[in-house]
């Protein structure tokens, strides 16, 4: 066996600035098995800032070298650096691996072809732009096809010393972070429980037929082969004595169109941190099944009543139930099951809609319906009606039969106008994801039809029982005001605030017309690169949450003043028209619409937050990603 | 299809499972050596008997050969008794697994086991779960496995990292015949994998 090490000098031009990388080639009878050598992913090191430096394995075909946990048979490729004073490595960050059988039921996790392993190296703020810095390491790996070789190389990298760095080999460390296991709150619970000789791994809040991978990082303790059958993976251990809880790992769920996750399977032992993170938190503390993402459902329908977005329209029923509170009990029972009707018709319209636009294999995201133009045109001019009619104005304007018919159906304190509100004001309610409403329709997006229809009733239910219980106990009615003058007064108001709405509507309307480009994933992958804190506000201009959030919390003093004093860049994804690359993005973090908030620490690893933000969990958020 | 793989996963997984675990009763086999004789375990009854899974173009195990770490032990053990069987489960065609390679590896190396047994349709080794070359078997005179896993806590394949190895099958032996409970039992073997014949 020969293993002959060439050395190969490279230079790479990325602007003005030379970028020196020695690289080597494992030459095993004539033939080079793989060529090793470190990137950077700026153009040069700012002094004081992280910077990733990324170990690139070229392999032969059909060659391969091993993960973190190789498996039954091969070891990790291992990398000591050799640094300057004041600098310091962290951990290597590893990509997803594959699963590779060999005869004999040797299972190996692998990386089949070329792998770039990231490592962020922190610099000292003492150096001089002008200078050069090279950064040394000695790599060791093996590298098997049918036989094995080992491999090792020492490998550098010069860079310059600049003030300012643009992102370098950009498409190569973005596509290797989107390997890399997430960190945070992931779209399913996990729970470990030990059965015999083995350790079972139960992942709930999944669709029936989830498909993932599990990649086990078990540390110490002796392992087999985990064999993944959804929801569980039994993972036997081999080592009678051992009384493990738990092990680490990595899971890959895969969506039916395609599209993956990978998500680091949070710890056994709950950190505090992460209970505190808020409902998606409790979420992953323990066993979940279908009743309880519909029990999620439930509660968000009824907290979606008390959403910015919604409360104008709902005020108009509420102002309904007043005037009816005079009728009799009948006639208010059946008024209010027309508006429950109407809420659940159009809940039921859209899991249809989801429903057969998946069988045609399209991606639906939720309040897809705000995204297109002409959609928002007709409500404009819906609600305008509604608004106008609030504001007396529209018996003037409309001529008496065509007044009578819109009114009817628009306005109306009949039946169908009754029921139409219901459909109003759901479909206002669409876009404001409510809290607990975010994963829950994630979860329903993701899942089979019956799953989804169950879903939507079940939000549908939520929204609608207030109006059930009114309606089946009008005596509570009472508690409410009695009718008067100031209805009037109440009536022009909730019309003003109709107006608003409106207005609100045709500037997103507006927005929508305009031509823009996106520049989400570019802008993204250069903030990444610098190794800051980056905030992810996924928001649209329709959404109104969004916007809560913004005020609120994001542009309040103290969120301010931290992301000031942690140099966190702030990344904004516009949604409004519903940009395809966004909603990928969207999905990865397992979401199905915005608001959506994404923090990643300086080495690239994103911690989804909760929906609904208030200060403290940003700042949670934002001390934890700094630590 | 999905359904076929998944049982075939649960028998494979279950067959794994069926490797003797420390403490277990060790198989009984019977193999031709490479000179032709025929070897059986229950010959050995009564006496310490080390397996040692063996493929002469792994690096992992030219790491314990060509640094006479592996002949060493063998020499120290067989000067007290133990049998030493060498096991090469490749099959005909993959890796390391031709007569002609073996002699010439037994002679160059001067390895030393009382046989070097093949097994090139894989039955011995998945009987015992052998996963990786080396993957070391310690069984004792009582017929029980008493130990099972890598040679050493240093998986790299640099012969440098030998001596300040913790040498798991020395170690093992020597707790073992002065009476003294073992104290690592197990361990993950490392190395290349067996070469195993079939498809998965």
């Amino acid at each position: 066996m020969i293993v002959s090490v060439m050395r190969l000098p490279k230079f790479v031009m990325a602007g003005l600035l030379l970028i020196g990388s020695l690289c080597h080639a494992q030459v095993y009878q004539g033939t080079q098995l793989v060529r090793a050598s470190l990137l950077a992913d700026q153009t040069g090191i700012v002094p004081g800032q992280p910077i990733t430096i990324g170990l690139e394995l070229q392999t032969a075909p059909g060659w391969h070298t091993y993960w973190e946990y190789p498996g039954d048979a091969g070891i990790p490729t291992r990398i000591d650096w050799k640094l300057p004073a004041g600098f310091a490595a962290g951990p290597i960050q590893w990509p997803v691996p594959a699963r590779d059988d060999e005869p004999g039921d040797i299972v190996n996790y692998i990386y089949p072809g070329d792998v770039l392993l990231p490592v962020e190296i922190q610099t000292p703020a003492g150096l001089k732009p002008g200078q050069t810095v090279t950064i040394n390491a000695h790599a060791a790996w093996l590298v098997c096809k049918d036989l094995c070789v080992p491999g090792k190389a020492d490998v550098s990298i010069t860079l310059p010393v600049v003030a300012a760095s643009q992102p370098a080999n950009g498409d190569l460390f973005t596509d290797t972070r989107a390997e890399l296991p997430m960190k945070g709150v992931p779209p399913f619970t996990a729970s470990w429980s030990r059965q015999g000789q083995a350790l079972v791994l139960h992942l709930g809040g999944l669709e029936p037929q989830a498909t993932f991978d599990f990649f086990p990082l078990p540390g110490d303790v002796q392992i087999g082969h985990p064999q993944v059958m959804p929801p569980t993976v039994n993972v036997p251990l081999l080592d009678a004595k051992a009384t493990p809880d738990s092990i680490d790992g990595v899971v890959v769920l895969r969506a039916r169109d395609g599209s993956s996750q990978v998500w680091q399977l949070p710890s056994a032992k709950p950190s505090a941190s992460i209970s505190a993170v808020g409902a998606r938190g409790v979420a992953s503390s323990g066993q979940s099944s279908l009743f309880y993402w519909l029990g999620l459902g439930f509660v968000g329908g009824l907290i979606l009543n008390v959403m910015p977005c919604v409360l104008p329209v709902i005020a108009l029923k509420i102002f309904g139930f007043i005037k009816q509170a005079g009728e009799s009990p009948r006639r208010i029972l059946a008024l209010g099951f027309t508006f429950v009707g109407g809420i659940f018709a159009w809940f039921f319209f859209l899991a249809a809609l989801i429903v057969s636009f998946k069988l045609a294999g399209h991606q639906l995201n939720w309040a897809f319906q705000f995204q297109h133009p002409a959609f928002v045109a007709v409500m404009v001019v819906i609600l305008l009606l509604f608004a106008l009619n609030l504001l007396g104005i529209f018996e003037i304007v409309l001529p008496g039969r065509l007044q009578a018919k819109v009114y009817d159906a628009a306005g109306g304190e009949g039946y169908a106008g009754t029921f139409w509100h219901g459909v109003f004001a759901t479909l206002m309610a669409t876009p404001c994801t409510a809290p607990f409403l975010g994963s829950a329709l994630g979860f329903a997006l993701a899942a089979p039809a019956p799953t989804v229809f169950a879903m939507f009733g079940s939000i549908a239910a939520g929204m609608s029982s207030p109006y059930a219980v009114l309606a089946i106990k009008p005596a509570w009615l009472r508690y409410l005001p009695k009718p008067g003058i100031w209805m009037v007064r109440v009536k022009q108001a909730l019309g003003v605030l109709l107006m608003g709405t409106v207005v609100w509507l045709g500037w997103v309307l507006v927005e929508q017309l305009t031509p823009r480009t996106d520049t989400f994933p570019a802008e993204l992958a250069s903030a990444l690169a610098k190794h800051q804190i980056v905030f992810v506000d996924f928001t649209a201009d329709w959404c109104v949450n969004c916007k809560v959030n913004e005020h609120l919390v994001l542009d309040s003093g103290p969120v301010q003043d931290a992301f000031k004093q942690k140099g966190v860049i702030l990344v904004k994804a516009d949604w409004t028209r519903g940009d395809e690359d966004i909603t990928a993005y969207l999905r990865k973090y397992g979401r199905a619409g915005v608001p959506c908030y994404v923090v990643f620490s300086p080495d690239g690893r994103p911690t989804v937050l909760p929906e609904v933000i208030t200060k403290d969990i940003v700042l949670d958020a934002l001390s934890q990603a700094a630590s | 299809m999905k359904t076929r793989l998944t049982l075939l996963l649960a028998f494979v997984s279950a067959t794994a499972f069926a490797a003797p675990q420390p403490g277990d009763p060790a198989p009984n086999f019977s193999l031709t050596d490479v000179n032709g004789q025929s070897h059986s375990l229950a010959d050995y009854k009564g006496k310490y008997v080390v397996l040692e899974w063996n493929n002469p173009g792994c690096p992992f195990v030219h790491k314990h050969y060509d640094s006479g770490n592996m002949q060493n032990l063998q020499k120290q053990a067989e000067s007290r008794g133990v049998i030493w069987l060498t096991v090469n489960s490749g099959a005909a065609g993959r890796q390391g697994a031709t007569t002609n390679e073996i002699k010439g590896f037994l002679s160059s190396e001067h390895a030393a086991p009382t046989a070097y047994l093949i097994d090139s349709e894989g039955k011995v080794g998945r009987l015992y779960g052998a996963r990786t070359t080396p993957d070391m078997y310690i069984i004792g005179p009582n017929g029980k496995l008493i130990y099972d896993g890598a040679i050493d806590n240093k998986p790299t394949p640099d012969p440098e990292d030998i001596p300040g190895a913790t040498n798991y099958v020395k170690a093992a032996l020597e707790e073992s015949m002065a009476g003294k409970p073992v104290e690592v039992t197990t361990s993950k073997p490392y190395g290349c994998s067996v070469k195993y014949g079939g498809t998965d």
